[in-house]
């Protein structure tokens, strides 16, 4: 029997090398019909990983669980930090959508970054995975 | 690689259809980092550097990826270039893309019709997270790893982003074996993953010249950053270059 049409939000997180696949559910929608609802807040708790250092500089992130699952990883340090951060203007930056972005709107979905494929990311990561087991 | 990967599935055939997509998508990028790994000695990749394995007699998804590359080298002027200034065969600044967009394409042809696939912060959208708005896709400030430079709202697309300020100098000039490169970070909004990595990479090393080379190239639109923090575009709704 064919599954009916699914709609919700699945994020599935892993790495191809050191990280086990977690998958993280964060709201669920029995059918399309239903609008989307987030579910239940469990506690939630962040988990700092080990401070790494790495040849150009410290790589640090923090996992945060809501519940026993993965729902977010922040780099806290990275190499090449520096205090200064470039100031932006949301209306001088050019944008694919033809639709403007709204002022403001700081809803974001992913992140797009140079590659964090740094042996210490790996390490400073399990280490904030190895705190929760 | 060992990149950091994510799914994030928003509509799909049913909710085990997606699982057993998101696990083959995994797959995909798992076998890739497997074949084209530079640190098995016994890779494709190691043995045709020791000149063990003729190109032309390697698997078929190397054949791909080197095609990919040389490709990449000629329209790239030889900015582009997959042997590293010691001679060495490194194909990472094309597998990512290419695998990632094989793992999309994945998730496309198993019926997902709405998901953003992040591997190692190369981006691949499809659909809407939710009816009526697109995608919105932050672009990492170099200078700050919890800022951002912009946000770029996207339905089916693709964003790579190419830098120097995680890895240090891991990207080279083709053309002069030179490390040092004008720009910290560019990043390349393209239709397809493959192509937005390469041009993401090429941009970093061409600089100023980058953005508008790009376009021409077919990206939609390109953001770079260089060391003192000016950030150009090209491309988008970006004014054109004067």
């Amino acid at each position: 029997m064919r599954a009916r049409p699914w709609r919700g939000t699945i994020i599935f997180a892993g790495a191809a090398v050191a990280v086990a696949a977690v998958t993280v559910v964060r709201y669920t929608a029995p059918s399309s019909d239903t609008p989307t609802s987030s579910a239940a807040v469990e506690g939630t708790h962040t988990v700092v990983g080990d401070a790494e250092r790495v040849t150009y500089g410290t790589v640090q992130v923090s996992v945060t669980f809501t519940g026993d699952t993965i729902t977010d990883v922040t780099t806290l340090q990275a190499p090449h930090a520096h205090a200064r951060s470039i100031a932006i203007n949301a209306r001088a930056t050019p944008l694919l959508a033809r639709e403007a972005v709204t002022a403001g709107s700081a809803r974001i979905d992913t992140v797009s970054g140079a590659t964090y494929t740094s042996e210490g990311y790996r390490r400073s990561l399990q280490s904030a995975l190895d705190q929760v087991d | 690689m060992g990149v950091p990967m994510s799914i994030d599935v928003r509509d799909a055939p049913g909710a085990g259809d997606a699982h057993d997509a998101v696990a083959a998508a995994f797959a995909v990028l798992h076998a890739a980092d497997e074949r084209f790994s530079r640190f098995r000695p016994d890779s494709e990749i190691s043995r045709i550097g020791r000149g063990e394995l003729e190109p032309a007699a390697a698997s078929s998804d190397v054949r791909d990826v080197l095609a990919v590359a040389e490709r990449a080298r000629l329209s790239s002027g030889d900015a582009f270039r997959v042997v590293d200034p010691a001679g060495r065969l490194d194909t990472d600044g094309v597998v990512k893309g290419w695998a990632a967009q094989r793992a999309a394409d994945l998730l496309l042809s198993a019926g997902v019709r709405s998901f953003c696939l992040n591997a190692g912060g190369d981006v691949v959208t499809a659909g809407e997270p939710e009816p009526g708005r697109p995608w919105q896709v932050a672009v990492r400030d170099p200078f700050d790893p919890r800022g951002h430079l912009a946000i770029l709202s996207l339905r089916d697309g693709a964003v790579a982003t190419s830098g120097t300020y995680e890895r240090g100098a891991h990207v080279w000039d083709g053309r002069t074996g030179s490390r040092a490169l004008d720009l910290v970070a560019s990043t390349v909004v393209a239709p397809s993953l493959t192509d937005a990595d390469v041009l993401a990479t090429s941009v970093l090393v061409l600089g100023a010249d980058g953005p508008q080379w790009a376009v021409e190239q077919g990206a939609d639109l390109v953001i770079t950053v260089d060391h003192a923090g000016a950030v150009r575009t090209a491309g988008g709704n970006a004014p054109r270059p004067g």
